[in-house]
């Protein structure tokens, strides 16, 4: 498995989800995020003390947007042939094994991408022999 | 394709071909299986299938590489259309990659391929080396009390 190329380090701005404003006093306010509209609403006049609205600041840069921990970013490969992709990109990009795939793919796809110096993210799943 | 001008036959299939392997994960990234294809990367440049003249380096059958090049004035005679040539497996790499260039950049063909030409002949011969096992895995918490004692 070859190590990712030298990235910036990665920096997250904001880790926790927004949640949609009162979504925690009323449990038909769902807690996916809605912008509010209202004329006397605090959190849109952005009060101190009230909860943080996302806005584009947030945003990854660029650099390391969609960058896993380890410096790639995933690939779904469904077969040994998809890892053969990624023979010139082992560098920059993860094979990640599709869900529905089988052990005995599995195996033939993590042998592949051994040999090809590809790293596979879930290359524990199926593939145990006990436990 | 001669008859074809590279330009039309590529605004034509850039959007569905059966090369193209597209995923919309981390980005949206598009690859492509042509094996004319250096750098597996769907573009204009890289794309051989669309290409009058293209490169493509592959695994040789025991060990080595073998560049194939497109002959320009053989494109309706599929059987003459392909240049072979292969490199031996006990070739130095620095040797390796001289034969890669002679056969293409070094005569001006497609010479704005050099480089990805002979960094697929690295990457392959790399892949050809014998895996490393991996070392065993170290027992963590439980397992490694029960073991120690």
């Amino acid at each position: 498995m070859v190590a990712a190329k030298k990235h910036v380090p990665i920096v997250k701005k904001h880790t926790k989800r927004f949640n949609r404003h009162q979504s925690d006093r009323f449990k038909c306010v769902d807690p996916s995020w809605r912008k509010p509209k209202g004329i006397d609403n605090r959190v849109r006049r952005r009060f101190s003390g009230q909860a943080a609205m996302p806005k584009i600041g947030y945003g990854s840069n660029k650099r390391t947007r969609h960058l896993m921990p380890s410096g790639h970013k995933a690939f779904l490969v469904h077969n040994a042939r998809d890892v053969d992709l990624l023979l010139m990109h082992n560098q920059t990009f993860a094979a990640e094994i599709g869900h529905a795939v089988s052990a005995r793919k599995r195996v033939e796809i993590i042998a592949k991408a051994k040999q090809l110096g590809v790293k596979v993210t879930n290359s524990q799943a199926r593939v145990k022999t006990e436990s | 394709m001669a008859t074809l001008s590279s330009d039309l036959i590529w605004e034509i299939t850039r959007g569905n071909s059966s090369t193209l392997v597209k995923r919309a994960q981390s980005g949206g990234v598009s690859f492509s299986r042509d094996t004319f294809n250096l750098r597996n990367k769907y573009s204009r440049k890289y794309e051989g299938l669309v290409a009058d003249k293209a490169i493509s380096v592959q695994p040789g059958q025991d060990g080595g590489i073998v560049v194939l090049t497109k002959k320009a004035d053989k494109a309706n005679k599929p059987a003459s259309h392909i240049q072979v040539s292969s490199v031996p497996a006990k070739r130095s790499a620095r040797k390796t990659y001289a034969g890669v260039i002679n056969q293409t950049a070094g005569r001006n063909y497609r010479s704005d391929l050099r480089t990805d030409a002979v960094a697929r002949a690295s990457s392959i011969r790399k892949s050809q080396k014998p895996v490393k096992e991996s070392p065993p895995k170290k027992a963590r918490g439980k397992k490694a009390q029960k073991s120690e004692a």
